[in-house]
């Protein structure tokens, strides 16, 4: 399957998430993927041997653009970090569509401003959707979540998701 | 702003000393706010899982 033509740009957690699981190669499916310096030098720090070979359409930003004003003032509001302030400049500076984080405070500022936001979850969801994996690998890569990856998650909460999807037909 | 004095272990304050050391951080006290802000964005448990819930929905549904 073709890669979409997307441009997204991604914040550290599904970067270790998926590294964690083994499975970044479901990142290949998008036109571009954009990572600020910053960020991927913060998932080297959790994950020293991050295969971000893995990663076949990655660019990484060396210097972001600053932030416009009226981004910057959401920044400061919800304490975003230093990456994730990079990761919303590079979407602004290279006219992205999504931003691929699990940070709620990073998301909730994108999505404020316009972007899409899909995390490690939506990752897997949509990697079987599109074919690249089947609904039972979906299904155990998200079970393994818990013990695999530092993505936490209430069990109940996971276990509906795990409800969800198992029910949708194929 | 608050002020709080607490206890930690040894090896959480190596760790946090390293990371001080290496320019993530002016002194140890931003590293344990940032940590704690970490935290609680990390964890507002109502955010992140209605954020969640929508990407299910995206991730099963979704056109793009």
């Amino acid at each position: 399957m073709a890669a979409t033509e997307i441009v997204a740009v991604l914040d550290a957690g599904p970067l270790i998430h998926l590294d964690e699981l083994g499975r970044l190669n479901l990142l290949n499916d998008f036109k571009e993927l954009l990572v600020p310096q910053v960020v991927l030098d913060e998932a080297l720090k959790h994950r020293p041997g991050l295969r971000q070979a893995e990663l076949l359409n990655l660019e990484i930003i060396s210097e972001p653009s600053l932030l416009p004003a009226g981004l910057l003032k959401l920044a400061d509001d919800l304490a975003l970090h230093a990456g994730e302030r990079a990761a919303l400049a590079v979407l602004k500076e290279r006219g992205g569509q999504f931003l691929l984080s699990d940070d709620a405070a990073a998301r909730t500022v994108a999505l404020a401003v316009g972007f899409q936001t899909h995390g490690t979850i939506g990752l897997i969801l949509r990697s079987h959707r599109r074919g690249m994996i089947a609904k039972a690998e979906a299904l155990q890569l998200l079970r393994e979540l818990p013990a695999r990856t530092t993505l936490h998650l209430r069990k109940s909460f996971l276990d509906s998701i795990l409800a969800t999807v198992a029910s949708e037909k194929s | 702003m608050k002020t709080v004095t607490i206890q930690y272990p040894d090896q959480l304050d190596e760790q946090l000393r390293k990371l001080v050391a290496a320019g993530w951080f002016k002194t140890p006290e931003e590293g344990v706010v940032e940590a704690l802000r970490r935290y609680l964005s990390g964890h507002s448990v109502e955010l992140q899982e209605k954020q969640i819930l929508e990407d299910v929905e995206w991730g099963l549904h979704g056109r793009d």
